[in-house]
């Protein structure tokens, strides 16, 4: 009877042991699993952040001016050519004696 | 070992008569026997060494040792700022990783041909410098720094030995030069030096994942630095600033100084281009001060439609005030302002007193530097001492020196319905109210807006109106002190504008430092020809950006409102 009694003792030691190790190494898996997303994360931010800036430049209303000066003849919006809903009153009859 | 015994007793019988045969089988049994024993035992001791072995690694491996220290990446270590950006959320500042191009110079194969192939991709780098330092024969020494992914890219691609990288987190500002004064710059161990970097150092690296968003807007910012440009070289001026205020909220829209430099490159920029005129730089800024003086005879109870006997010559000590403008007639307020007259607002000060005007202008905060988050912000620079003659000069903004962003929040003050509201360049959204404090009566405040409405369609403003939108401005051209006086050459432009008259929010306030005359301005260089031209651009551009609507019937207002003239 001791004897069984001891043998079963060191089995569950055995057995144990070998779940921690299992666990164990489950959880450096785990962890270099996270390491490499944490990083890929890192480097997505970081990519993230340098689409960010380039967008900030591309839109940039200095570099937007001058293409739209460049490539589009556009300039700064006059004050004359901003007009209220009254004056546009006085506007569409001329316009539409036109089409006629 | 008892089967063992009898037989060897039994051997010892019988060794007498048959020794030799009965040995043989004997000794055969026997030493199978213990060769077997000996086997097993190895067998077991080899067994038993390697479970050994075994079970103290895995006990070893599973339970002594530690977790495996984390890696570091490089990448983790560069978010250590956070970004910046302006009012409607556009960036201003953020922190990129570059990579900063090293070789082992025991390693590089070949440094003529590496050398060339570097130039070739990085064309910035000048080949001897690149060849002398392959050449070098160091185990580390920096080739490039701060390389994009792109160039770095490119190098990758030349497949030489001996070229390696190394993370560098730098601060990059994709606006350039676009409000290069307000961002500042980092120094190389990110710490803030100068500029919004250095005013809100400790929050932007005590929470790097916040964005810090300040009162600036790009467009505003973008808009008033293109037209101190057209300025600046059309009428050759060593310097220029300028300042958009929210006059209700305290909020710094813009500010610009030019020269300007490129934060990107600080390092680069000339210390003159550093300079931020608009909040360092003092000037007497002449002309631009009356209308501080004027408020301040209406709020001493002066009545605005007594005529001031401007066509005679006033002299304090021996020194005569002279008008550029002159008039035959007496002038009331609202002309002595329009036309701008030296004498006229000399009188009301002088009427008013010395004591009376300091406190005056205290309360304005033109006696202190202005209290806004900016290091760069610079005192003004006060007269010794307050004779009569002073009270005269400082009410037309002579012999007191201040910073364009004083004169703009005193300015301010005066359109806003009378409080002072102190400047900020941090957002503030609504609900969250900048300190303020009221300077003058509402009513005060109410009539120095028809008067300078009227400076703009009867007075000396008329080049920066902007047809349909009551525009409010006034103009001031002050001669540089320097040896021997005041130099006639050389001035100092400068001029406000606020808008919309009915509820004023915007302020500009333009000043250049020397301009010369240009074709068009008929050999004149004062502020009409100059600093208002630019401010009525600016205020257009201004006003179509935000999409207000004319005002049309309030070009007739100062005069049905007040009587005025």
């Amino acid at each position: 009877m001791k004897r069984a009694g001891i043998i079963i003792l060191i089995l569950i030691g055995f057995a144990l042991v070998a779940a921690l190790y299992v666990t164990k190494t489950k959880a450096q898996s785990v962890q270099k699993d996270m390491e490499r997303l944490e990083s890929q994360l890192e480097q997505e931010q970081s990519t993230i952040r340098v689409l960010e800036a380039e967008i900030a430049h591309l839109q940039n209303p200095a570099r937007l001016s001058e293409l739209a000066q460049t490539h589009l003849e556009l300039g700064p919006t006059k004050a004359s050519q901003m007009i209220t809903l009254d004056e546009m009153v006085v506007r569409i009859p001329v316009k539409a004696e036109e089409t006629q | 070992m008892s089967e063992n015994a009898p037989n060897s007793r039994r051997a010892q019988n019988l060794s007498e008569f048959i020794p030799s045969r009965q040995l043989v089988v004997e000794d055969v049994e026997f030493e199978a026997v213990r060769e077997g024993r000996t086997r097993i035992i190895i067998g077991v001791l080899v067994f038993l060494g390697v479970f050994m072995l075994i079970l103290g690694r895995l006990a070893e491996v599973a339970i002594l040792s530690d977790a495996p220290d984390r890696t570091i990446y490089a990448q983790t270590e560069a978010k250590t700022r956070a970004d910046i950006l302006d009012r409607n959320g556009a960036l201003l500042a953020t922190t990129l990783q570059t990579f900063s191009l090293y070789a082992d110079t025991r390693l590089v194969g070949s440094p003529a041909e590496t050398a060339e192939l570097i130039v070739m991709v990085l064309p910035d780098l000048d080949y001897d410098e690149v060849y002398g330092r392959l050449t070098s024969g160091k185990e580390f020494i920096w080739i490039s720094r701060n390389l994009t992914p792109k160039e770095r890219q490119a190098v990758f691609e030349l497949g030489q030995p001996g070229l390696a990288f190394e993370v560098e987190p730098r601060r990059v500002y994709p606006a350039g030069r676009i409000g290069a004064h307000i961002m500042g710059w980092t120094d190389v161990d990110m710490q803030g030096a100068a500029g919004a970097e250095r005013a809100f150092d400790a929050q932007l690296m005590a929470e790097p994942d916040k964005p810090k968003k300040l009162s600036i807007d790009l467009r505003f910012q973008n808009i008033l630095t293109e037209e101190l440009h057209w300025g600046m070289e059309r009428f050759k001026a060593d310097g220029a600033a300028g300042i958009i205020l929210d006059v209700q909220s305290g909020e710094i829209l813009a500010l610009a100084s030019l020269p300007d430099f490129d934060p990107n490159n600080y390092a680069a920029a000339l210390p003159q281009t550093r300079f931020n005129r608009a909040t360092m730089g003092t000037y007497e800024l002449g002309s631009t001060f009356k209308p501080l003086t004027m408020a301040l005879a209406l709020e001493s109870g002066i009545d605005p439609e007594r005529p001031m006997p401007v066509q005679d010559p006033l002299i304090i000590r021996r020194k005569s005030i002279r008008d550029d403008h002159k008039s035959n007639d007496p002038l009331k307020m609202f002309d002595v302002l329009a036309d701008s007259s030296n004498r006229g607002t000399a009188m009301y000060a002088l009427e008013v007193g010395d004591i009376a005007q300091q406190d005056f202008l205290r309360k304005f905060g033109l006696f202190d530097r202005v209290p806004f988050e900016l290091a760069e912000s610079a005192a003004p620079q006060l007269p010794p001492e307050w004779q009569d003659l002073t009270t005269a000069t400082v009410s037309y903004g002579h012999g007191i020196a201040v910073t364009p962003l004083a004169l703009a929040t005193a300015l301010s003050a005066l359109v806003n319905g009378g409080d002072y509201v102190t400047p900020t360049l941090e957002y503030r959204s609504i609900g969250q109210s900048q300190p303020r404090r009221r300077v003058i009566k509402q009513g005060t405040s109410d009539m120095m807006r028809d008067m300078m409405r009227y400076v703009m369609t009867d007075g000396t403003g008329r080049n920066a109106e902007v047809p349909g939108f009551g525009l409010m401005g006034k103009t001031g051209t002050a001669e540089k002190p320097g040896r021997g006086g005041y130099q006639e050459r050389n001035l100092v432009t400068s001029f406000v504008a606020a808008f919309p008259h009915s509820d004023p929010k915007y302020l500009i306030f333009i000043t250049y430092d020397e301009p010369k005359a240009a074709p068009g301005t008929y050999g004149y260089a004062t502020a009409g020809w100059n600093a208002a031209p630019t401010a009525g651009q600016v205020a257009e551009r201004m006003i179509t950006l935000l999409g207000l609507s004319p005002e049309r019937q309030s070009a007739a207002l100062p005069l049905a409102a007040t009587g005025g003239q």
